[in-house]
């Protein structure tokens, strides 16, 4: 059944209360090649509903995987039993349909349809370029090719009703380097929404280039130095820390930010954008989760805090508008204030240029458990991996080494800021200096 | 409840697979319930249940995997999608055996179902632990959340093994913010397992307790040490150690594919002789625990390394053809949406003979790590990392000072053949453990330990 008109089957059911629906689908094909021969190959079709039902201010919310009238029948009665037991908060309630926004979003439908055959290629093109950028290259895991049809739908029950759909395509690889009985890991990764805009050959081999990069690595006494982070560790940074941003976070006592609002909270060198119209983006979409229109928010700007991020809901608690940031994971999940493409504006300075400014530091190419910083804190504690600098030369390779520090420090010593922008999914960042951070070795 | 399926739809769908040759074929169906709540904001605000149903089709030949997944269970649809699966091979239809349905080695029970509980019975824990989490000036929020699973497989494989298992999982989570003068630190504390509500009906306000405690001590704590030092593990502190350091690396996967340091290892020395490590699906209770593996292989208990010595890598069904030997039941999937993979179930190190209480006397100075946190391996070089969330200094054999939260950093193989001291305790920690994006529950527990030497990601003294 077509998504848009089941979503209405279900909203004509409404009683005394408000009502949405969310559905998607989907459609993956991923190829993993090692040793060039294909080690597997992946068909996954997805779909599911959840249903939101809000009475009285008392949410409560289901979902299923079986898409049929039966199945949604279901979930309501079990969203509508799940409300009966939530608290009341009367600033909960579904947007007002908004219209959507423009938004340039190219797809790629055909290329879906090319034969295994070439795809296993592609595959295969992403790990031979791996294994000709350097002969130390000895193994790879995960080179892979993968694309990927949705197609969603939300309407509610005060008439909105919107339904989109795209295609993208990834690249990623994780190559070995081995030399003298060591071996070091570096890994690559692309995404686009068209196929003919996909990286393979420059995936595989900037994935060896950070592998054998890493050969020979060691450790260095405890310091305290300026730190250089490459975009992809730079992104992955800013990824542990969006919460911070979320109106959520702030409305509960969770951001870091909190109160600081037109407040220096980075270094001037630092412009932060969210931006849900971004051409081409991985999050890029007319409106966001919850139907309404994508936009793009100013969150720093030139180191102040100008904006958080806001739902629906959140917005009506401070009397604001939603600025179209209602994420869910998954139709499993319930909406909530989150990133859509994430940016730190870029600099005008080569990446080059920043490490040659420094006489002795860390550049950092690879960070492990950044899971565990404390996004409520802004804590964090990471094991590091990267090169040695020493004169403006990248001298050496280091591991076995920890980096520790606080995210607000963090952004009030950012001292240069690169003009080598990367997205990594929905987050950006371009290389970024940290005046000095405490790294922790021998 | 087998909706949309049953044997002879799984002997018509293997033979499909199977029709243009390869060497296995598996269908893997799978219904799961689940229900969660959550309270922020002293209100019990997200409520969600929901179904899962779907199935998974794998078809091997020689060293490729062919895997695809769909939640449309029509059989014409199951059907089409098994002959696309198919064109991966170019040959005579390979056998299938009859299915012959395997006894479960154990049984885990379950007292209380979580789906006979009341959803009030539920919420009311989240009260608890929201009222008893702030008792004290400094909390700021608590969030608090329960979930249950109820989860039904049925996998058959063209071998002829056909499993059936029920899992029913339960978990009570909660995390105290705390501040003083700007300062934020927040304390988390976890309960449940492989079981039903009887594993968090009472554990509530003691969990809440500790949480509590925890955030509000580490705000007067100074910042973690940096460099290199001894530390001391306490048993309760859990087990993401054992897990990160080498549990992974002794996944058959990574070692065959050379991606781990201790491939080519067996029957060396890979630690030191106070050291057996065991991995154990057949414990009652543990979040890790099940009857079958997702592959339907017993779950069972492997000791991977004894005394210091390796013994055997964790491999599911196609690791274990690759080297013809049996699989140990580590077949593991996140659901039918991946495929399985060697992973962990309850991994420990186990019990030494030192009395927990002389390991912390003997140590001069040093760091005592009472809550580990989360974790991360390169198993290509060994090097984990794992998060201290309660920790102490050691100062002439006492325990001193509390000390804010720190990563410790260290190298597997380096850091077992270290080890000096080994307690007589244990305590089991659960976690979800994540590999190529599948998340699935674990446990783990090691015994109170020293490590001479540890590199403190801390920010002091530097």
């Amino acid at each position: 059944m077509e998504l848009l008109s089941l979503a209405k089957q279900v909203l004509s059911w409404a009683q005394d209360e408000e009502l949405e629906i969310y559905l998607s689908q989907n459609e993956t094909t991923r190829i993993e090649v090692s040793d060039l021969e294909v080690e597997s190959s992946n068909i996954s079709r997805s779909e599911g509903m959840g249903i939101r039902c809000l009475k009285d201010g008392r949410s409560g919310f289901a979902y299923t995987t079986v898409l049929t009238i039966g199945a949604a029948e279901g979930a309501l009665s079990q969203a509508r039993e799940s409300s009966r037991f939530a608290d009341q908060d009367l600033a909960r309630s579904l947007p007002e349909p908004q219209g959507e926004t423009q938004v340039e979003l190219s797809s790629d439908n055909d290329s879906l349809k090319l034969p295994m055959e070439e795809k296993i290629e592609f595959a295969r093109r992403i790990e031979r370029a791996a294994r000709a950028k350097d002969s130390r290259v000895r193994k790879v895991r995960q080179s892979q090719y993968a694309d990927t049809a949705y197609q969603l739908a939300i309407a509610n029950s005060k008439g909105l009703a919107t339904a989109h759909s795209g295609t993208f395509f990834t690249s990623s690889i994780l190559a070995v380097a081995e030399d003298a009985g060591q071996a070091e890991m570096g890994w690559s990764y692309h995404f686009a929404r068209e196929l003919a805009k996909l990286d393979l050959e420059s995936v595989g081999s900037e994935a060896a280039q950070r592998a054998v990069a890493l050969l020979g690595a060691g450790s260095v006494q405890s310091a305290k130095v300026p730190v250089v982070l490459d975009p992809t560790v730079a992104a992955e940074f800013l990824g542990a820390f969006v919460s911070a941003f979320s109106a959520e976070s702030v409305q509960k006592g969770k951001s870091l930010f909190a109160g600081l609002l037109g407040q220096q909270v980075a270094s001037p060198l630092v412009t932060l954008v969210d931006d849900g119209t971004y051409p081409d983006g991985l999050s890029t979409a007319p409106v966001d989760d919850e139907g309404v229109p994508m936009q793009r928010t100013s969150v720093i700007r030139e180191g102040r805090l100008d904006s958080f991020l806001f739902d629906t809901y959140t917005a009506h608690r401070e009397e604001k508008n939603s600025t179209g940031n209602a994420l869910r994971s998954s139709f499993r999940s319930t909406p909530s204030p989150g990133s859509t493409n994430l940016l730190i504006s870029p600099g005008s300075q080569k990446p080059q240029a920043l490490i040659g400014e420094i006489k002795q530091g860390l550049y950092v190419t690879d960070v492990m458990g950044m899971h565990t910083a404390n996004p409520i804190s802004g804590d964090f504690s990471v094991g590091a991996s990267g090169l040695w600098i020493e004169n403006g030369e990248l001298a050496r390779p280091v591991r076995s080494i920890a980096i520790a520090g606080n995210w607000r420090d963090l952004l009030l010593s950012i001292t240069a800021v690169g003009d080598d922008l990367r997205w990594m999914g929905g987050i950006g960042a371009p290389t970024i200096c940290i005046g000095e951070m405490s790294l922790s070795g021998q | 409840m087998k909706r949309h399926f049953n044997e002879a739809l799984a002997q018509e769908l293997l033979g499909a697979l199977l029709a243009q040759g390869g060497d296995f074929a598996e269908v893997y169906w799978e219904h799961t319930s689940s229900q969660s709540l959550f309270l922020e904001g002293e209100k019990l605000e997200r409520l969600s249940g929901g179904e899962d149903l779907g199935l998974g089709l794998r078809l091997v030949v020689s060293d490729r995997t062919f895997y695809a997944h769909t939640s449309d269970l029509e059989p014409e649809s199951l059907l089409e999608l098994a002959t696309r699966l198919a064109r991966g091979a170019e040959g005579k239809p390979g056998q299938v055996e009859e299915l012959l349905l395997r006894e479960a080695p154990v049984r885990f029970g379950v007292r209380q179902p979580p789906s006979q509980v009341e959803t009030g019975e539920k919420a009311q824990l989240l009260h608890i632990l929201n009222q008893e989490a702030r008792r004290a000036p400094q909390v700021r929020q608590v969030t608090a959340s329960y979930g249950n699973v109820e989860q039904e497989i049925l996998v058959a494989n063209s071998l002829g093994f056909m499993a059936q298992d029920k899992r029913t999982r339960v978990r009570l989570v909660v995390n105290v913010i705390a501040e003083d003068q700007g300062k934020i630190q927040t304390g988390y504390e976890s309960i449940g397992g492989v079981g039903g509500f009887e594993l968090v009906a009472t554990g509530a306000p003691q969990m809440a307790q500790s949480a509590r405690e925890r955030a509000v001590m580490m705000l007067s704590a100074r910042s973690a040490p940096s460099g290199q030092m001894t530390v001391v593990m306490a048993g309760e502190a859990g087990g993401t150690m054992v897990h990160e350091a080498c549990g992974h690396g002794l996944e058959a996967d990574l070692v065959q594919k050379g991606l781990s340091v201790y491939a080519d290892k067996m029957g060396q020395r890979v630690a030191s002789s106070l050291i057996t490590v065991i991995d154990d699906a057949t414990l009652p209770g543990r979040y890790g625990s099940f009857a079958f593996d997702d592959e339907g292989t017993p779950g069972q208990r492997t000791v991977l390394i004894e005394n210091g010595i390796l013994k055997s890598y964790m491999y599911n069904l196609n690791t274990a053809r690759k080297e013809n030997r049996e699989s140990t039941g580590n077949g593991r999937r996140d659901s039918y949406r991946s495929r399985p993979i060697p992973r962990m179930s309850n991994t420990y190190i186990a019990s030494g003979e030192t009395d927990p209480e002389e390991i912390i006397a003997a140590t001069e100075n040093g760091l005592y790590v009472t809550k580990m946190g989360g974790g991360q391996v390169n198993t290509t070089n060994g090097d984990f990392v794992f998060e201290v969330t309660e920790g102490y200094l050691l100062q002439n054999g006492k325990i001193g000072a509390p000390v804010r939260g720190a990563t410790l950093i260290g190298n597997g193989p380096q850091v077992l053949s270290e080890v000096d001291l080994v307690g007589q305790d244990n305590g089991f920690s659960l976690g979800v453990c994540g590999k190529n994006g599948q998340g699935v529950p674990v446990g783990d527990a090691q015994p109170t330990l020293r490590i001479p030497n540890l590199v403190v990601g801390g920010t002091e003294g530097v």
